[in-house]
């Protein structure tokens, strides 16, 4: 699986960062976010999902 | 013909002690949206749990604009002040708050905000150091938990200390509930005229400071004008104080409600962030609902939100959303709870709180070490509420040690 960012819509609250700090970090300019690790493990789906869940704007997903 | 209108309850309910009103948990049980009506007369829904909470606040398709025709006012005091005031970023909606928001979204990074940890921890030391010299008993919200965050809110934007009580008896004034809307007015003026000559003098003189780099990165290459930094500057020295300030002391007073929980604290400070969590979970002092207004018709949940109707999200009630966390009135910091609500949702969700966070985390990881035999000197039922203001706090927080 792979995370996707839409930074659109990303306004660089740092959810993701708060919930899953091996995948994401934030742009020090923009504060939106990078994605550090863009391949995720079926074990480390959980974690993702909850930084997923966690992001205010919905700018992140999962695709197959 | 049968006004069905009239059966609507009118809201706010009334809050009984630290918990959120009783009235709010059966409407919850229930359907989770409750029509009630308003000072004015006017109706609007409630929203009371966890999952329609985080949907309205995520959905572009309601305004918190609140010249919008229907936008809900939960007082008059706020509904003059709203009205009359210019907006800062929190009642601006797309594009012109998305272009604010991301001037500031650098400055409260996580690695940014970690960065201050040593200047929060020095601060709290010396607040720490002050009282415990001079001795109980102390009024640990005047003298514990206001100067904290009012110091480091100073230190983020290069706001003079020595001008707090300027500014925090404004703040006060303005994130009234009751009172006379002029002096909210009044005291927003005032201190948006302060921080005006705060960015003159930083344009003549800059320091290593928000107002500075504001100066540098924004306005001078055009994209931001100085009434706009003035609205910005004076919303962040005021949301950054009052806020924190209550949960420190609400997060005192539950721990020294029930003993244990700060013994354990102290014993485990690996618990602070459980800990914190758990206290802006339980406390959720937005107590009133972020307001916003249906832009158009919108269903939810079997629910039909019209086009210009308000909606007030109850964070507070969210948090107790029994279906998300199990035994909500229970305050637990041992309890790995799920994720709350308390800092909003949606493009608005709070600015500040990796700052809060910090600030709650050096906090309650030095007070049990620094003052391990504090206790409350009222009892819990005999705290003072602050009845006039829009964030719930406690008027005072009477302790000992």
């Amino acid at each position: 699986m792979k995370i996707v960012a839409d930074l659109e819509r990303c306004i660089g609250a740092g959810q993701c960062v708060a919930n899953a700090e091996r995948f994401f970090t934030q742009d020090e300019e923009t504060g939106q976010v990078v994605i550090q690790v863009p391949t995720v493990t079926e074990t480390e789906r959980e974690e993702v999902e909850m930084a997923i869940y966690a992001c205010p704007t919905r700018a992140l997903s999962l695709i197959q | 013909m049968h006004d069905v209108e009239e059966d609507v309850p009118t809201f706010p309910f009334e809050r009984l002690g630290l918990e959120p009103p009783p009235a709010l948990g059966p409407f919850r049980a229930d359907k989770g949206f409750q029509k009630v009506r308003l000072w004015n007369g006017q109706t609007a829904w409630l929203v009371l749990r966890h999952e329609g909470v985080r949907a309205i606040l995520a959905d572009n398709r309601f305004s918190v604009d609140p010249l919008k025709p229907g936008f809900p006012n939960v007082s008059e005091t706020r509904a003059e002040l709203l009205l009359k005031e210019e907006p800062t970023l929190i009642r601006m909606d797309a594009p012109d708050h998305t272009r604010l928001r991301r001037m500031l979204a650098k400055e409260f990074t996580h690695s940014r905000i970690e960065s201050l940890r040593l200047a929060v921890q020095r601060i709290v030391d010396d607040v720490l150091d002050t009282v415990i010299e001079r001795g109980p008993p102390a009024d640990f919200y005047t003298d514990v938990s206001l100067p904290i965050p009012s110091n480091v809110i100073c230190h983020i934007l290069g706001v003079p200390y020595e001008d707090h009580e300027f500014f925090e008896e404004r703040g006060t004034k303005k994130l009234a509930y009751r009172g006379d809307p002029e002096e909210a007015l009044r005291a927003t003026a005032e201190v948006r005229a302060y921080i005006s000559d705060l960015i003159a003098r930083r344009e003549r003189e800059p320091r290593d400071d928000l107002v500075t780099r504001l100066i540098q990165d924004q306005i001078r290459p055009g994209n931001l004008s100085h009434e706009e930094a003035v609205r910005m500057c004076e919303f962040l020295l005021i949301a950054g104080h009052e806020t924190t300030a209550n949960m420190l002391s609400l997060g005192t007073a539950s721990l020294l409600r029930d003993r244990p929980q700060y013994e354990s604290l102290k014993a485990n400070p690996s618990l602070t962030s459980a800990a914190i969590e758990e206290m802006l979970r339980y406390h959720s002092i937005v107590q009133y609902g972020l307001a916003r207004v249906a832009t158009e018709d919108v269903e939810l949940e079997g629910c039909v939100i019209r086009k210009g109707e308000g909606v007030l999200s109850l964070v507070n009630s969210a948090n107790w959303d029994s279906s998300i966390h199990p035994n909500p009135e229970h305050f637990d910091i041992h309890k790995k709870r799920a994720m709350h609500v308390a800092f909003g949702f949606g493009v608005h969700q709070c600015l500040g709180q990796p700052l809060a966070r910090l600030e709650m985390d050096v906090f309650f990881r030095t007070l049990p070490c620094r003052m391990p035999k504090l206790e409350l000197a009222v009892r819990p039922e005999d705290l003072r509420f602050k009845e006039r203001a829009l964030v719930f706090g406690v008027e005072a927080l009477p302790v000992t040690w």
